[in-house]
């Protein structure tokens, strides 16, 4: 897909019946292989791992990273990075929850409200980044901590419990068997591998992060892709933090907390380069299933929790350093 | 197109006077965030008395002695435009080396030039994964952080405590208004490094390498040499800096996950840029006493810890701001 031939094409609005004959990359198929292998590999350690409960604890804990990662992939493939999601998904169950307890709000303005708090996290992040020229790295990371703080101040050491009804009636929808959360993620899903497979805002996308440069000499607004994907990232996090909180019925500030860390290693594992002008949707999704897969397994073989940590933070270094090595060779 | 179409009704940005001298003293970075660490402890002192209490005080000064010291390290890793997050793990695991080795029956000062080395191995690491593997910076040394402190435990065992070494001095008094010898040595230190990067050719040496690289190549400078130099001093700084703080609080706790955020936070604060080229070590300086005052004031007035988040991550966004707005306006005079 990134090729500059495929990326003219598509650009063009021509050549969609080509782009079409080949809707999975090479990539993706080794990472559904990897996620196979490995499975069968911890199911040899202990069956467990494919009985049913496991297979839908797995594909709804990682629902949550993979719909934030939809969003985060597609701002690294616009060449930046988001810290913030994980304090984000606090924040915006605290908001609701704060709204829909303390305000009177009903369930759905709550959500409204937090959603809308997402935005404007979003639009702070890309502010910063676009406008102010401050790296992102730190400039999200300075908006996730400050963030972070406000809503744990918000919330003085208890969760706030209970929220409005409606929203545990949320959490125990149940369509097509599935949680709600995992449907959205599908959902997101096909949208995101469209977008960025077919249309000219999915290679304005790749070309933004590409080569700047080059992109805004063919007119695309560079600054305006980066903003909505901030926002997009952000709002994608404010979702799926508010519902974890319909899964809890509690607004509880510890929502999100350390998942950042788990959210941009699967987006790396699916191949998104933090250089920028890499990266696909389903290829994040599998990643965050990845990881779920990796972390259960690590638990239903009794590794202790201590090393889970260590084994991402190699896992994430080392698929980051075959892509820089990577893309250094190739130069 | 006429002349006067190119200039688009604008008038010319250079108008050849120099700026007022308020304009000038402003720019200068140490001046803001000094101006924003005496206001910061005005704000305090106003709302809670108690700021003012020798104990207060005492804390602010012997708490910037060893955050500070990482602080210096990490000033002039941002220097040569690159980050350390494993700031932490390096003086954890340099406290270990050096229990380690003072245990196995190691003369205690070999046993400090052991840990420093130890820390300055950390400091390699990095710099291994940064321009040899191509990591960006903050990655690798999120990595090495997480390898370093998950391993640690099951290598090393629990920390020992330091009470019998002679580094326990350092928390007496000295007879500077009674702040403790750690506070001197930190001051020592920011003197010493501000006359070296002004007035040798360290200084230009470590800001061209960060401001532009190719053109520090392009001069026949090894920016690859400074960056590797510049992250173990970084490390050791850290190490140096978890020394202080056992000598002076007598304990070892775990304080890697603290540092990893406030101490970047405070170069930032200080006037680094992550793209390099930018800061100071008198701004480190600056920035430790300005994050304290907050901290401290905070406690005083009992607001607690979530609000020295919202406080430091708000400060952290102004400071990006002002970067951000000073950049514009340096960008806009043609001249």
């Amino acid at each position: 897909m990134e090729t500059p031939v495929e990326l003219a094409k598509v650009a063009r609005g021509r050549g969609i019946i080509q782009a079409w004959r080949n809707p999975f990359r090479l990539q993706d198929a080794v990472l559904l292989f990897v996620v196979v292998t490995l499975t069968l590999f911890f199911y040899a350690l202990n069956p467990a791992m494919l009985a049913l409960p496991t297979v839908r604890s797995i594909l709804a804990a990682a629902s949550y990273p993979a719909l934030v990662g939809l969003g985060l992939v597609m701002l690294m493939i616009a060449g930046e990075i988001d810290l913030s999601t994980g304090p984000v998904m606090g924040a915006c169950a605290v908001f609701a929850a704060f709204l829909m307890k303390y305000a009177g709000w009903p369930g759905w303005a709550g959500a409204v409200g937090g959603l809308a708090l997402a935005l404007v996290v979003g639009l702070i992040n890309s502010l910063l980044t676009v406008k102010m020229g401050a790296p992102s790295l730190v400039a999200t990371l300075a908006v996730g901590i400050t963030i972070r703080g406000a809503s744990y101040m918000i919330t003085p050491g208890v969760p706030i419990y209970p929220v409005a009804p409606e929203v545990a009636v949320v959490g125990s929808w149940r369509p097509f068997g599935l949680l709600f959360i995992t449907v959205l993620m599908l959902a997101g899903l096909a949208v995101a591998q469209v977008v960025l497979r077919q249309t000219r805002w999915g290679a304005a996308l790749y070309a933004t992060g590409g080569n700047r440069v080059a992109a805004e000499q063919c007119g695309i607004n560079t600054d305006r892709v980066k903003i909505a994907c901030f926002m997009l990232t952000s709002l994608l996090a404010g979702c799926s933090g508010l519902l974890v909180m319909a899964q809890l019925n509690a607004g509880d500030p510890i929502i999100g907390r350390t998942l950042e860390l788990s959210i941009i290693t699967g987006v790396v594992l699916g191949g998104a380069s933090f250089l920028g002008g890499r990266g696909s949707a389903l290829g994040t999704v599998l990643g965050a299933v990845l990881i779920q897969i990796i972390k259960t397994g690590l638990i239903l073989v009794h590794v202790d929790t201590d090393w889970h940590v260590v084994i991402l933070g190699v896992l994430l270094a080392t698929s980051a350093a075959l892509d820089t090595l990577g893309r250094r060779r190739r130069v | 197109m006429g002349v006067n179409g190119m200039t688009k009704g604008r008038p010319a940005p250079f108008s050849g006077r120099r700026p007022g001298i308020i304009r000038r003293i402003a720019s200068v970075p140490e001046v803001a965030v000094a101006t924003a660490a005496a206001m910061a402890f005005a704000l305090f002192t106003a709302l809670d008395r108690s700021m003012l209490m020798p104990v207060n005080l005492n804390m602010i000064v012997t708490r910037s002695s060893f955050i500070g010291f990482a602080a210096l390290g990490m000033s002039v890793l941002m220097l040569v435009g690159e980050i350390d997050f494993s700031a932490g793990a390096a003086a954890t695991f340099a406290g270990l080396t050096y229990s380690l080795l003072a245990r196995s029956g190691w003369s205690e000062a070999t046993s400090l030039i052991g840990a420093l080395l130890s820390a300055a191995a950390i400091g390699w690491l990095n710099s291994f994964l940064v321009l040899e593997v191509g990591l960006p910076s903050f990655l690798a040394t999120l990595s090495t952080y997480i390898v370093v402190s998950g391993v640690m435990p099951f290598v090393y065992g629990s920390p020992e405590a330091f009470g019998r070494s002679s580094l326990a001095g350092l928390g007496a008094p000295s007879p500077l208004f009674g702040a403790p010898w750690a506070f001197i040595v930190f001051l020592g230190a920011v003197a010493i490094g501000e006359i070296i990067i002004r007035r040798t050719r360290l200084g230009p040496l470590l800001w061209s390498t960060g401001a532009n690289p190719q053109a520090a190549e392009a001069a026949g400078i090894n920016t690859a040499a400074v960056k590797v130099a510049c992250f173990m001093f970084c490390s050791v700084c850290a190490a140096i800096g978890g020394f202080l703080l056992i000598a002076t609080m007598s304990l070892a706790p775990a304080y890697g996950e603290e540092w990893q955020v406030w101490v970047p936070a405070i170069a930032i604060i200080g006037g680094a840029s992550l793209r390099g080229g930018s800061g100071s070590l008198l701004c480190a300086l600056l920035g430790t006493l300005l994050l304290l005052i907050i901290r401290t004031g905070l406690g005083a007035a009992n607001l607690g810890n979530n609000a020295q988040g919202v406080v430091v991550g708000g400060i952290l966004v102004a400071a990006l701001v002002v970067d951000g707005v000073r950049r514009k306006a340096k960008n806009h005079r043609t001249v």
